[in-house]
């Protein structure tokens, strides 16, 4: 079933605040030019390696938690 | 104290038979004289002490100042010369993760916004990757969030869990002048990145990521990614992905002297199985809980559990 998307966040603003206005579609701005590279492809490598660092060290996870979090890590790696 | 006062040793423990104690110490002494001494692991002995007095996360600044000299005191001049710099991925310094039960409670749709606390530069010894992120419950979701790279500037990134070329907008923090800000906390001023991302079903198949930046100058929410994929809601609901809100995510073995960083303001929102959002609600500790890898940071404050700064 299709949904809206959710409202908006409440903000910090310390000051009193004018309500916010809409949403501005920035995506142009903001969207990689160029595609995945090497690089790319080490970096998130990587980042999958700390994920999976970060999983060894929990020290709330069970054993067998563990190896299936990390399994499913590798596989994306 | 007199002989016929000198303390006897104790008795043997009782759970197993004892025959009387014999002495093996030359035995033993010729047997270890005889082992070639492994200075790796002499040094990595020292130089976990070493750590676990530089980084105990109850411990403010001068105590561990104190227990690093106490172990030098103990342990000789070496012991302070050691440095504890070997890149050591994937710690917490501080953070939030969602309980197990409120990681998957929600129906077609979640959504998260924090604002990140992220100096300019992080300052101290980073001198690799050391992120600001958090995750929206979804196992298939974006992280959104804060990267820096030693004391270069640091970039607005997005990780896209569900494609297979995950590294999408990456954008430095010179060209965020309209999003970035700063806010009161306790009292002092910190400079943050408000940012807001959700994972939702657009339709029986299809989900959709999105990340947003609160521009402050518009005093508005600009969309900067969306992303719409095929998943099912066991994928978006099983596995451990999904499991962080705002920590600090460490590449060191030990940080000292950074600036301030953390999380304020963390709010969630899910959708019911009907698609109906229900309302912004601050994480609490109800449905998270605090985790700290002894990395060196300390808090400077934490509320329980929507916010949090810390540095070290």
């Amino acid at each position: 079933m299709p949904i809206d998307p959710p409202p908006e966040p409440p903000l910090i603003i310390e000051q009193p605040g004018k309500p916010s206005s809409p949403i501005v579609d920035m995506r142009d701005a903001f969207a990689r030019k160029t595609p995945q590279t090497e690089e790319d492809r080490a970096q998130a490598r990587a980042f999958i390696d700390g994920k999976i660092e970060m999983i060894r060290r929990d020290p709330y996870m069970t054993d067998a938690e563990k190896a299936a979090a990390i399994a499913d890590l590798e596989a994306r790696r | 104290m007199t002989d016929s006062n000198l303390m006897k040793s104790p008795t043997p423990p009782l759970n197993r038979p004892h025959t009387g104690t014999e002495d093996h110490q030359a035995r033993f002494a010729a047997i270890s004289a005889r082992t070639p001494v492994d200075e790796e692991f002499r040094t990595a002995f020292l130089r976990s002490k070493l750590h676990i007095a530089q980084t105990h996360p109850s411990l403010d600044k001068a105590a561990r100042d104190q227990a690093v000299a106490g172990l030098v005191d103990r342990l000789g001049q070496e012991t302070a010369e050691m440095e504890d710099t070997q890149p050591r991925p994937g710690g917490v310094g501080e953070g939030f993760f969602y309980t197990p039960d409120f990681k998957t409670s929600w129906g077609l749709g979640t959504s998260f916004s924090c604002d990140f606390v992220c100096p300019v530069p992080p300052g101290g010894n980073v001198n690799t990757w050391l992120y600001l992120t958090a995750t929206n419950r979804s196992g298939l979701g974006v992280e959104a969030f804060v990267s820096y790279n030693g004391q270069d500037t640091p970039h607005f990134r997005v990780f896209d869990w569900s494609r297979s070329d995950p590294w999408q907008t990456d954008i430095p923090f010179t060209s965020l002048d309209n999003y970035l800000t700063t806010i009161s906390a306790h009292g002092v001023l910190y400079p943050v990145l408000p940012a807001w991302n959700g994972t939702w079903a657009i339709d029986a198949e299809t989900y959709r990521n999105q990340a947003l930046l609160y521009n402050n100058v518009r005093q508005g929410w600009d969309l900067v990614y969306q992303y719409d994929y095929a998943a099912t809601d066991s994928q978006q609901k099983t596995g451990w992905i999904g499991s962080w809100a705002p920590i600090v995510e460490t590449f060191q073995s030990l940080y000292v002297n950074t600036n301030a960083m953390g999380a304020l303001g963390t709010w969630l929102i899910g959708s019911d199985n009907n698609g109906l959002w229900g309302t912004w609600e601050l994480l609490s500790p109800s449905n998270s809980y605090v985790r700290t890898d002894n990395m060196g940071f300390q808090l400077v404050f934490l509320d329980s559990n929507y916010a949090f700064v810390v540095d070290s």
